[in-house]
This record gives C-alpha cells, structure tokens and sequence, in this order.
C-alpha cells in the first residue's frame, strides 16, 4: 500500500441478486484516497457511487453481496488491513470510529425517540469509555464548530425539534465526535437549501484541514465538485470511467461520457443558448452493454468499443481514463 | 412591447398553523407581477418561500385570501361556468413530481386523451393524433398503451409535459420540472420545454430552488424571500447585476460546474437559516442574516422601487439615491 494513501480499493465487485435477474452494481472498480484529502465519487443515479462507498465497510445487505476485490485501509495506529477480510468484531471498531459515514437523509439517520445527547454519548460509548459530562463538553465544541446556535440547549433537543440542515449538522457532529481518519458522505447536502449547503461544504474543508482527515464525498453536483475537492472519480453504469484532479477533470476532460455531461449542466454564470443532452438512457445492469458499457450512447464508438472492455490508462500524472480512444497513443 | 398576458395584484395567501387556533402563517404576502406574452417568468427561492403557493395560485389551485388576479384582461377570481372552462383551458401546470402527477391506473393514451375530452377538442383520428404528439417529444408510439409506472422518470415528465401542451393552452406553469431527473435527462427535458415555447407561442412561469436552470429557461426572474418578491428583473441583469443582498448571497452559494471560475471567485459568506414564516422577522425579514443590516431594516419594511428599467429591488440600500 502506498505510503500517502489511507484507503486503497481494488478490483471491487458487488452485484445484487434480484427476481429480475443479476445487478452488476459495481465492477471492477479500483481508486485511492490520500490522507487529508477531499476526494469525490462523481455520477448519476444508479451509477453505482454509494454501493462502493458502503460496501468499504461491508454494509450491503441481501440480495446485495461483495463478490471480491481489496478495500485496504490504514488504522488509526497506522496499521493496514483487509476490510473486506477482517472479522466482524474488528469491523465494529472501525465503523463509526475510523470511518464515519453521513447520509443524504439526516431525518432517517437520527433516532426519533432519543435526543441528540443521546446519540452522541452511544456513539463514543460503542468505541471508547468515557464520562458523560466530557462527552458532552466535546460534542457542544463540535456543535459550535458545525455553527449550530445555542448549542447547549441543542445538545437536549430532539430530532423533531431540529430543521432540515439543523439535523445534518448533528449527523455530521455525530460522525467527527471520534475523530475518524475517513469520513464518508453520501451527498450530505442534496436536501439541503444551497446557501445552507455551501456552509456545511465549508465546515467540511475546515474540519478536514483541522483533523487531517480524509473526506469521500459522493454527489451528483459537479458544482460542487468543481467548487470543493481535490481530486475525484466518474462512475458510469458500475465502473469508474475517468479519475483525475479536479483541475484536470474540468479543464481536460477526456472520456467522452464527462466530456457530455459537463456540455449538458447550465453553469448559472454564463449565458447559454442552447445546453447539448446526452443521447439515450442509462443501461440496465443487469444486462449491461458488452464492451465500454457507454459505447450505445457514445458519439465517438468503434467496433472494438462494442467487443471489449477498456482499462483505466494513465493519460497524463494522476489523470487516469477508460476509453479505447485513449489506448496506444 | 407584447401584451400582459398574467397580472397578480397585492395577492395575500395565509395558512392556518396546525395545532392553533389563530395562529396562521403569511406564506403569499403582498406579491405583485405580470407576465407578458410568449414571455418565461423564473421564480427561484428556498424552500418554504412560497414559490408554489404562488405558482398554484396563478393557476387558480388555491384561492388567494387577498389581492386579484388578471389573465388576458379578465379578472379570474370570480370566473364561473364558460369563463371558468375558458380559463382552464388556457392556463395549464406541471409538476414536480410525475410518479404522482400520472394516473397509475391509466395508460398514457387516456392520460393524454382526458383534456382533449374535457374541452371539447376535436382532432380526428385519436390514435394518429396521439401518436403524432408522441413522436413530437421523442417517444416512440409503442408508449401510447403502457402505464406510467412502465416509463423512466424522464419519460414520465415528458407526458406530463405533453398533457399540459395537448390543449394548446396560453400559459403554463412548471413547478420545479426537473428536479427529480438526472442531470443528462434535465437537459433533455429542458430544451423540451423551451422548443415547445416556440412552437406553441406559450408564456411561462417556471419555479425552481436551480438558480442555474432558472437562468437558462428564463427571459425574467423574481427572487423570493419568505412569501415576498425581494428583487425582479431581466435574468442577465439579474445575475450579472444583483442588487439584493439575498440575491448577491445566493448566486455566491450556488456551486459553478467550472473549475477555474469556481476557484477565483469571491463568496459572500452567510450565517444562519432561514427563519420560521410563524414570527417572521420584523421590518425587512432578511435583515437577521443580511451582512449589510443598517437600523431601519429593523424597524421598517422596504417596498419594491425601480433601480433601472424593469429592475426591482425592495431593500433600505437602495432607497433615495
């Protein structure tokens, strides 16, 4: 594993086992993470984004299964496992401690029948022993860091009492309380009103540059992406098509997927006659296209895009592509 | 100059606060605007700003408590009988969501064929009509006998769409159109919209919380700000030149899909949510979380005066200069 790397995903395979037939979910997907830094996973719905990202800490459930791959993570006191191999009992200690998650819907994250307080003295009591009162000194400095007003009197509140972004500041509280190494958010702020979601995005730089943390954000908002993290993956259809920094994505963008999407978002700036869609629909997984699985939709397809899958090629320094226009150049 | 097609005047809508006697919010207060000919009116605000019980309102879906309404010259709140039906017709609406909009137990034929019904429209063969229309949106005629939840979401918009054209009304309303689709989708669905603009000669008023989308679909855009308009005006001006503080903020919030200008760019920072409609704050209701709140933002309330041409504004910053 790679000195700078916290997290290393390789050859991930997930697929789910429905009445319809087989869901080829995620395939063959591989990136990293680097410490401190803010990195995305980039697609449309049913791209696949966050079955990866919860199958880093086995959370799939039936018919959903992991069928192989590498997920090798660095702990806390600096040793690297096996996600996907350790025990159950060693995973627990990880889940909410070394990784944390927030999910895109913080009404169903937070538990109705128990205030906030609550919460936060579970979440630390799970991993570590501590006193109730030094739980909630630091969980009222996170909440404060989080600009959650009066946060003493919110320590007591319940979820009911609390507004849309009020309850994901808790949730993101919740995720830092142990000071994790990889914090997962799975579009945190889709619900979200967009100066409300511009602050949450700026306590997430903040914190992570505080903590020396790593984030993987997972979104659809190529604004946001634009706007915030360092470097990033685009899923299509279960497979990463193109990851590179985000100065590379944007200005360079070289899978003919990325290059439509990004020709098919109105940027609020500019003034655009006319926005260019991409053709066609996103394939069903469960019998995805042979070959590139975009080549339907591709404008540039040949006949070798039709019979075999391209690999993720180094293009330029971290700038990494799967497109047979790329290959042997 | 083309002729107002749409004009609502001083229109009030309160809602009575669950759980009280008297306690009601204002979630409508005190708007006015006019919508002209072939002309798309953006409404953007934030959640709870009250941009669909605005836009209901324009359609007649909900009854304003004060204020009048004008569509082509007629005043709509008392329309009954003919008038009524003339008004329906020419006045259409789509929503947000299609999965709840479309019928599940009709297919898209009867779906379609329900208005042509209801007014009276004679098209010939149905069938061929149908299919015709179809094919105008990009679906293939083999939809006609399928029911909705057989087709994708965009597809779903697209009948909705269609539904709404079908009687060739004068006026439509989108309630956030797009925002359950995909990105590649949207844009699909959006130059949908705008070419049946053009061909139907139709005037729009397009609501969203997509500051982006609101831009590209519209010729005017209101901002609003807890039940009242803050600012109005031509959509260029509007994001090249915003003059409410509120709207400074929230084109600075909104995330730029371009790298180089999302990195230079300067953001205005600000603090807090968006208050409760129960106890709205006093004088201008944005003055708690506005960064330039003088004294009399607290006390008094602005009223929307012209800064330039067809560019309103109601903040104290602008007042007497």
């Amino acid at each position: 594993m790679n000195e700078d790397n916290v997290l290393e995903v390789k050859n991930l395979e997930v697929r789910f086992y429905t009445y319809a037939g087989e869901v080829q979910a995620v395939s063959n997907v591989s990136f990293n993470v680097k410490e401190n830094e803010f990195y995305a996973l980039v697609g449309e719905t049913g791209c696949g984004k966050t079955v990866t990202t919860r199958a880093i800490t086995r959370l799939i459930n039936p018919p959903g299964k992991i069928l192989g791959g590498e997920v090798l993570f660095k702990r806390k006191d600096g040793k690297i496992i096996d996600l996907l191999k350790i025990s159950e009992k060693e995973l627990r200690e990880i889940r909410g401690n070394e990784i944390s998650y927030v999910f895109q819907d913080p009404t169903s994250a937070l538990d109705p029948l128990y205030n906030v307080k609550s919460h936060f003295e579970e979440t630390v009591l799970a991993h570590y022993e501590a006193n109730k009162k030094s739980i909630e000194k630091e969980a009222i400095n996170i909440l404060k860091k989080v600009l959650i007003p009066s946060p003493e009197m919110r320590y007591k509140s319940f979820p009911h009492e609390l507004s849309g972004g009020m309850r994901q500041r808790v949730v993101i509280s919740l995720a830092l309380i142990n000071n994790p190494k990889l914090l997962i958010a799975d579009e945190p702020t889709t619900n979200l009103d967009v100066t409300v979601q511009a602050q949450i995005l700026d306590i997430f730089k903040q914190i992570m540059d505080e903590r020396k943390m790593s984030i993987i954000l997972i979104t659809h908002n190529l604004g946001i992406v634009a706007e915030y993290v360092d470097r990033l993956s685009v899923m299509y259809a279960g497979k990463i098509v193109e990851t590179g920094k985000t100065e590379q994505i944007f200005n360079n963008p070289l899978h003919p997927y990325l290059q439509m999407l990004l020709k098919s978002i109105p940027n609020p700036l500019k003034k655009i006659e006319k926005l260019e869609p991409i053709p066609g629909f996103v394939p069903s997984l469960i019998n995805p296209p042979k070959g590139c699985r975009f080549h339907p939709r591709c404008p540039f397809a040949m006949s070798i895009c039709k019979e075999k899958e391209p690999q993720l090629i180094e293009i330029e320094k971290d700038h990494y592509v799967a497109c047979w226009l790329y290959e042997k150049k | 100059m083309s002729k107002e097609l749409l004009k609502i005047e001083n229109i009030y809508k309160y809602f009575p606060v669950k759980g009280t006697f008297f306690k009601k919010i204002t979630a409508v207060d005190n708007v006015s605007l006019s919508i002209k000919e072939r002309e798309t009116l953006g409404i953007v605000g934030e959640t709870g700003c009250g941009k669909t019980t605005l836009g209901k309102i324009m359609v007649k879906l909900l009854e304003p408590d004060k204020g009048n309404i004008f569509f082509g010259g007629k005043n709509v709140r008392n329309l009954k009988g003919k008038d009524l039906k003339w008004f329906r017709k020419n006045v259409q609406m789509v929503f947000q969501d299609p999965h709840s909009s479309l019928n599940p137990k009709m297919t898209i034929a009867e779906i379609l064929q329900e208005p042509l019904r209801e007014h009276n429209i004679e098209v010939g063969d149905v069938e061929e009509f149908l299919i015709k229309k179809l094919e105008e949106v990009g679906m293939e005629k083999g939809l006609l006998y399928r029911y909705p939840h057989e087709l994708s979401g965009g597809q779903k918009q697209r009948v909705a769409i269609l539904r709404a054209t079908i009687i060739q009304p004068s006026f439509i309303v989108f309630d956030e159109p797009t925002s359950s689709l995909d990105v590649s989708v949207q844009a699909q669905t959006l130059n949908l919209i705008k070419e049946m603009k053009e061909k139907y000669k139709l005037a729009y008023s397009f609501i969203s919380h997509d500051l982006a989308v609101v831009r590209y679909m519209s010729e005017r855009i209101a901002v609003m700000y807890l039940g009242k308009i803050v600012e109005i005006g031509n959509s260029d001006e509007i994001f090249e030149k915003p003059l409410h503080p509120y709207t400074q903020i929230l084109i600075s919030s909104i995330p730029i899909p371009d790298y180089n200008l999302a990195r230079k760019r300067e953001k205005i920072k600000i603090i807090g949510e968006p208050p409760s409609l129960i106890n709205p704050p006093k004088g201008c209701r944005f003055h708690p979380r506005c960064p330039f709140a003088m004294s009399i933002c607290k006390e008094k309330e602005p009223q929307l005066i012209e800064i330039e041409k067809d560019h309103y504004v109601a903040c104290w910053l602008y007042e007497k200069k």
